[in-house]
């Protein structure tokens, strides 16, 4: 059965392999393209990453099984270009060693009550460019999970192995991401004077 | 685990009930919470004013990321290079 498909796939014409590239993968570029430019706050640079993720997403298409989530398999590409070519290249000065990062938010003595006083209304008079600023404050990893949880709306599995990380640790990057928008949106409100 | 959680609201659990529903408060946020879980928190926010405020709260964080961060628009120029680049390539 699997070897029947195998060849089925290998003897797909080149047209037909490009017919079935644009249909299932050309409709998410609206999406990846947000997500190269949420990563790296740039336009030219997300324009590049994208080029980039479809000629990959090209060259391994065999290897994409048709009608799997060809969302987080495209977005899976992007995050790894984005790792391994993108931020060697740009010497980007915030550059975080995440590890570090993670076991020190994910120590428990980080202090919960922080951001409880951020308030609702305070948000809601916020325009975007400000909560764009705030998420684009954090480092790329915390803001990474925000961008896939809550504008793209991927599950905590599709997470997990777009980002190649356990459930667990979706979920603990997830908590910490949160926290520390909501200090950054805090911090916004308080300049702005939204939060009195 | 969290299921028992429900027939222990005395007072002397409650701050551990708090802290384990603080840290699981996403699930339901995020919708991925199991049925067990799912009970334990609803029932738990509705009885706990700070916990309910923090889930609140994190809850119009995640609606405001989602509805007032603008989407960028695609550069015109994108799909025909990428169609330029992959005629060239392959």
């Amino acid at each position: 059965m699997e070897e029947n498909r195998e060849n089925i796939r290998k003897d797909l014409s080149k047209a037909e392999k490009d017919a079935q590239f644009e249909k299932e993968f050309m409709p998410l570029i609206d999406s990846l393209y947000n997500f190269a430019y949420r990563l790296t706050l740039d336009e030219d640079d997300a324009n590049d990453l994208v080029q980039e993720t479809y000629l990959k997403a090209y060259r391994f298409f065999n290897s994409y099984e048709q009608g799997t989530n060809a969302k987080a398999w495209l977005f899976r590409i992007l995050k790894n270009s984005f790792i391994n070519d993108f931020r060697k290249k740009s010497k980007e000065p915030s550059k975080v060693d995440y590890q570090e990062v993670e076991s020190y938010y994910n120590s428990d003595d980080v202090d919960e009550s922080i951001t409880t006083d951020l308030r609702i209304e305070s948000l809601q008079e916020m325009i975007g460019d400000e909560v764009a600023t705030a998420l684009n404050a954090l480092a790329v990893d915390f803001r990474t999970i925000i961008i896939l949880c809550d504008l793209e709306g991927f599950t905590y599995e599709e997470m997990a192995k777009i980002l190649d990380i356990p459930i667990g640790t979706v979920r603990s990057r997830l908590h910490r991401a949160r926290n520390l928008l909501k200090e950054k949106l805090k911090a916004y409100a308080g300049t702005m004077g939204y939060n009195k | 685990m969290i299921a028992n959680n429900l027939i222990r609201m005395d007072k002397g659990k409650k701050i551990s009930e708090c802290n384990e529903c603080i840290q699981a408060l996403h699930l339901l946020i995020d919708g991925e919470a199991s049925s067990n879980q799912k009970e334990f928190l609803e029932k738990h926010i509705e009885e706990c004013m700070p916990c309910y405020q923090s889930y609140n709260l994190d809850k119009n964080v995640k609606e405001i990321v989602k509805s007032k961060i603008e989407k960028k628009p695609v550069p015109s120029a994108l799909i025909a290079n990428i169609k330029d680049k992959l005629n060239e390539s392959f």
